[in-house]
């Protein structure tokens, strides 16, 4: 499973220099409800989400299939709860969290509908689940040139679609694995879990991030991600 | 019929109390939906008002006529009043991805600016919607399997929306 060949990558990659994180986060945060209760997290890799979500005062117990993930996501945070499980078979009660987060992490697990499922199931009827995705728009195709200043061209839209791609930025090197999919995958997985969407995003950058980030202006015209809060009926 | 009518068809509810039709055209879904049963209440293509009084209708139907429409959130305000909570909005609409970019005669869809305030993107009808109470159950992309470039983006959008 490449999430675990890559760990110490993620780690390096998450915590050296701004892979845009912070860029759009605080998009992200607005779209959650106040802390209430019990907040879960679905894929918290080396766990700059969840610590995040602490800090605004929300009770998070934190997932990630890979072990050495969780490891380093509990040095970081010592109080916090970070436990190693896979997304699509949660070991939590029904009915037993306030909210559900997946940040950009839908997309690397193998089994995106059972996740989805097991995010309402653990949800209280009422409570939302909150997504960020790479866009669907972005996942179907590239920027030619590569450059600031490059058009996007589709490559492919339709189904299901394997990613595999190296990136390097400020020295570290990571191979991303995982999956493209076009809208209807995603809030079909909802639709089909008995979710039902009150609001989705298409976040700009954050200033600060189009003007330190050479390439960040480009996303001013082609989205990067796709964020949805929806609610499992009460 | 059409593929794309039949799609959207599919995602009628079967008739209620009373179905307002927006955009009624007797060349697009209106017979179809006459056929079928619904109590219809045609209004224009953009219905700022509509005269019916709150919550009156069950369902309202916008078959490929929300896209022009100027002010997005007034009309669903409008919609959002007239159709009773646990009433339905269902809508086709043209894709963003396909307003978004065209394609090249080498049959390579280029994108330059999604951003464009020249057509509605995903964010515009949730942020029409949202306010008017309605809430996503399901979106359907249509594709057009008769044209290879359109078996690849997606002309259209479908979607239901619940009234709260």
């Amino acid at each position: 499973m490449s999430w675990t060949q890559e760990a110490e990558n993620w780690i390096a990659w998450a915590r050296t220099g701004d892979d845009g994180y912070t860029g759009y986060n605080a998009s992200f945060f607005e779209l959650l409800p106040p802390p209430t209760g019990r907040t879960i997290e679905l894929g918290c890799g080396e766990g700059r989400v969840a610590r995040d979500l602490r800090a605004r005062g929300h009770d998070v117990v934190a997932i990630d299939a890979v072990p050495r993930l969780v490891e380093a996501a509990a040095e970081a945070d010592p109080a916090g709860e970070y436990v190693v499980v896979d997304a699509a078979a949660l070991p939590f009660p029904d009915r037993s969290f306030d909210l559900a987060v997946a940040y950009n992490s839908l997309m690397d697990m193998d089994d995106m509908e059972s996740a989805v499922r097991e995010a309402w199931r653990v949800l209280r009827p009422g409570s939302r689940f909150c997504v960020c995705v790479t866009h669907f728009v972005n996942d179907a195709g590239r920027f030619e040139p590569d450059s600031p200043d490059g058009a996007f061209f589709i490559d492919a839209y339709r189904g299901r679609r394997a990613f595999d791609e190296v990136a390097e930025r400020d020295g570290v090197v990571i191979r991303f694995v995982g999956w493209c999919y076009p809208l209807e995958s995603y809030t079909r997985a909802l639709e089909d879990a008995g979710f039902l969407i009150e609001a989705i995003r298409e976040p700009l950058p954050s200033p600060e991030r189009v003007a330190s980030a050479t390439r960040a202006p480009r996303r001013l015209r082609i989205p990067n991600f796709l964020m949805i809060r929806a609610v499992k009926p009460a | 019929m059409s593929l794309h009518r039949a799609n959207f068809l599919a995602l009628v509810p079967p008739p209620g109390r009373l179905t307002v039709d927006i955009g009624c055209d007797d060349e697009r879904v209106t017979p179809d939906l006459r056929a079928a049963g619904h109590r219809l209440v045609g209004v224009e293509s953009a219905p700022s008002q509509v005269a019916l009084e709150d919550g009156a209708a069950d369902l309202a139907v916008a078959f490929m006529s929300l896209t022009d429409v100027e002010d997005l959130p007034a009309v669903a305000r409008e919609l959002g009043r007239v159709v009773a909570p646990g009433g339905r909005l269902v809508a086709a609409v043209v894709h963003p991805l396909s307003t978004a970019g065209a394609f090249q005669e080498d049959g390579r869809f280029r994108i330059d600016t999604y951003f464009d305030r020249r057509h509605l993107i995903l964010e515009d009808y949730s942020r029409a919607l949202e306010p008017a109470g309605f809430l996503f159950e399901r979106f359907r992309e249509i594709y057009d399997e008769e044209h290879e470039n359109w078996s690849r983006v997606p002309p259209f959008l479908d979607f239901t929306a619940v009234r709260a």
